[in-house]
């Protein structure tokens, strides 16, 4: 097959199950509606079925329409945005390992974001103090860690993951100070680490619909680049890639996308890490098709933790960034185990 | 009795944080004994998977269900005094079953936690007091406390205190109660989970310091202020009530938070579950509370989170502008303010009953 089909085919067949995943994870929810009456809420949104009497209630159609619909959209956006800058940051650093937290942007954001709650500046710029915060940290955090890594107007990759390393649990433990020290806040900052899309708005939505729209096709365009780069840089340079470039856009990209998920979400873990891997068993190496199939795979893996998340416990909520780890980490095992070989050979 | 008003009005979310602690400790059980005291009292939440916990512990002790166990001394202080003084040397099992033993009457007492604080003070005998955590802000004078620590006490600052006796919470203090315990200190430690609870739990304390008739007088207020409170709702319709304690976290059965909105003549829309726990916001909607209460903590905007939610302005309490803050220090304190808190929440449900 062509490359075009089978992009349009795999995205196709991709959207579709995370269309069926947002229905099924809109059917069901700690109201206890049934599943038919979700649907016909569903169907009377649309233009030519709007007709029919509603045989349900104002609250029932908010239930859907706004709550669990805002908070799937959400989980949507989230993964999607750690999927592809997992799908990034994997292709230009060719390590296995490499996800969107490697350079510390997890940590980063919790130091903005623990700040601020210790100092008690929650609400200093109404909702969006905490996410401001935790973005310009999370950003700030990765590029101290290319200003580490860089010598000699490059980065190695094995620096850069260094520094990420090393800086990431220089700030983990300022987090962790925080935590200890504070008085007060010590549920909220721990809450935050531990990820959550509970209680948001459609505004978060909004905030990082951007970053998706407009990281997907930035990113994307480097999958070529990527392809080659997969051969092992001095390779990729003599196929004529600005090697340093690429590394250094796409990196950027990638971090941004993430600051504005994890701003957003908390610390969800595993989804950059995960995704990626499981679209390369299933599709192959080629980063034209996996770029597109980790944001549709981050979206999906995010909707059905946080279904998970909101109706385990009814009506407890489960720290979305527990699931993801919890499922994330055996799974990965499994896929460790598995392809070990096929896993090394990102390395070469 | 007497109305405080929280003196310092700031108190950042530490209530959230010692809730969370309490919720991990019971979760993971090591707070020994946790709950004992209120052993299957809770009406509210009888049946409740808390509640089972609670009459296991209770069980596995071997304890009795009144408030710290036995106190063998007691009826010799009745014959002896009328009630009016405590019998030394006075032996008490406290709720994690350790018996204890106090030769004579309390003179430094350290308290682990603002509740015993504003119990000690109440019975009258901040005089022996010489030490509290760092929570304990009321009343005003023991502020002014050499400080042992927070939600982790500092075992060296207690010693170098010298204490002839500790108060602690069984569940918060849990780790601080056993080493303390572990260097000779005498450790009475409590868990009041019930309204009635907390009143025996201040009684025991008048015995323990000597502060009999003092402690009787507040238990005696307490009781009539709930009478008070119950007598007015008696015959009401239950209002549903969704209560907010930090953002996004709400309160279930087995709690005194629980059990003081259905002493106020409300349903906690929440109560099918145990314990303190982070509330998925569709449940609240589809349970559609008549009335929302959220403690009045600065800088933090309970009102902004509550309102700003998708979906939650259909609900009747914010429809009809039925958002209340509360004290918070009272409401969550299980001290002799306690039916301080009592009445605000009846206030906030009842405007009617309680102008």
């Amino acid at each position: 097959m062509k490359l075009p089909v089978r992009i349009a085919a795999w995205s196709g067949a991709a959207l579709l199950l995370l269309l069926m995943s947002v229905v099924w994870s809109l059917s069901i929810g700690s109201a206890g509606m049934p599943a038919a009456k979700v649907w016909s809420i569903l169907v009377h949104q649309l233009p030519l079925f709007g007709e029919a009497d509603p045989d349900w209630t104002p609250m029932e159609e908010t239930i859907v329409m706004q709550v669990r619909l805002s908070r799937i959209v959400l989980a949507v956006l989230v993964g999607a945005c750690l999927g592809m800058a997992g799908a990034g940051f994997q292709g230009v650093l060719r390590n296995p390992l490499a996800d969107p937290y490697t350079l510390g942007v997890a940590s980063g954001s919790s130091v903005g974001a623990a700040l601020v709650m210790t100092l008690g500046l929650q609400a200093v710029f109404g909702m969006w103090t905490v996410p401001a915060a935790a973005f310009v940290s999370g950003t700030l955090t990765v590029l101290t860690v290319f200003l580490l890594a860089r010598s000699n107007g490059q980065m190695a990759v094995e620096t850069l993951i260094l520094s990420g390393v090393i800086l990431q649990a220089f700030l983990g433990a300022f987090v962790s100070l925080m935590i200890s020290m504070s008085e007060d806040e010590v549920n909220q900052i721990l809450f935050w680490v531990l990820g959550s899309l509970s209680k948001r708005t459609w505004d978060h939505a909004l905030l990082i619909l951007p970053f998706a729209i407009a990281g997907l096709p930035f990113i994307a365009a480097f999958a070529s680049a990527m392809n080659l780069m997969a051969l092992g840089e001095r390779h990729a340079a003599h196929l004529g890639v600005h090697v340093e470039r690429t590394k250094l856009l796409v990196l950027l990209a990638s971090t941004l996308v993430t600051a504005a998920a994890v701003s957003v979400s908390g610390v969800v873990g595993f989804v950059g890490l995960v995704v990626p891997h499981l679209v390369r068993l299933i599709v192959g190496p080629d980063y034209r098709l996996i770029v597109p199939l980790s944001v549709i795979g981050g979206g999906i893996y995010v909707v059905w933790a946080d279904t998970l998340a909101r109706t385990a416990l009814s009506p407890k909520e489960i720290p979305l960034g527990v699931l993801t780890a919890l499922v994330g980490a055996p799974f990965f095992a499994w896929l460790l185990k598995r392809r070990k070989t096929g896993l090394g050979r990102e390395d070469a | 009795m007497k109305s405080f008003t929280p003196y310092r009005k700031k108190i950042p979310a530490w209530i959230a944080a010692l809730l969370l602690m309490a919720m991990l400790l019971a979760a993971c059980g090591s707070g020994s004994g946790s709950n004992g005291e209120d052993g299957g009292r809770t009406a509210a939440g009888a049946g409740n998977r808390m509640n089972t916990e609670a009459s296991g512990s209770n069980a596995a002790s071997g304890e009795s269900e009144t408030e710290g166990g036995t106190s063998s001394a007691e009826g010799d202080a009745e014959a002896a005094d009328d009630g009016r003084s405590t019998v030394y040397p006075l032996t008490v099992t406290d709720v994690t079953g350790t018996e204890i033993t106090l030769r004579k009457a309390p003179e430094r007492v350290v308290m682990l936690g603002p509740s015993d604080t504003e119990i000690v003070y109440a019975v009258g005998a901040g005089s022996l007091a010489v030490g509290a955590d760092a929570y304990s802000n009321y009343p005003a004078e023991a502020a002014e406390l050499p400080k042992v620590g927070d939600m982790n006490t500092n075992i060296e600052a207690v010693l170098a205190l010298d204490p002839d006796l500790v108060l602690a919470s069984a569940s918060m203090n849990a780790a601080a109660v056993d080493a303390l315990r572990q260097l000779g200190v005498t450790v009475y430690a409590s868990d009041p989970q019930t309204m009635e609870a907390t009143i025996t739990h201040i009684e025991q304390v008048g015995i323990l310091l000597n502060r009999r008739a003092e402690a009787a007088n507040v238990a005696e207020a307490m009781r009539a202020a709930v009478k008070e409170v119950t007598d007015k709702v008696k015959d009401k319709e239950p209002v549903s009530v969704y209560l907010e304690f930090s953002p996004g976290w709400t309160v279930g059965s087995g709690t005194f938070l629980d059990e003081l909105v259905t002493l106020a003549g409300g349903i906690n829309i929440s109560a099918e579950q145990a314990g303190w726990f982070e509330v998925d916001p569709e449940a609240v909607i589809a349970r559609n509370p008549a009335v929302i209460i959220y403690p009045d903590i600065e800088g933090v905007d309970f009102l902004g989170g509550i309102l700003s939610r998708p979906g939650w302005d259909q609900i009747d309490a914010v429809r009809n502008n039925r958002l209340h803050a509360v004290a918070s220090d009272p409401l969550v304190r299980v001290g002799p303010r306690l039916t301080d808190g009592l009445k605000d929440i009846a206030a906030a449900i009842r405007p009617d009953l309680f102008p």
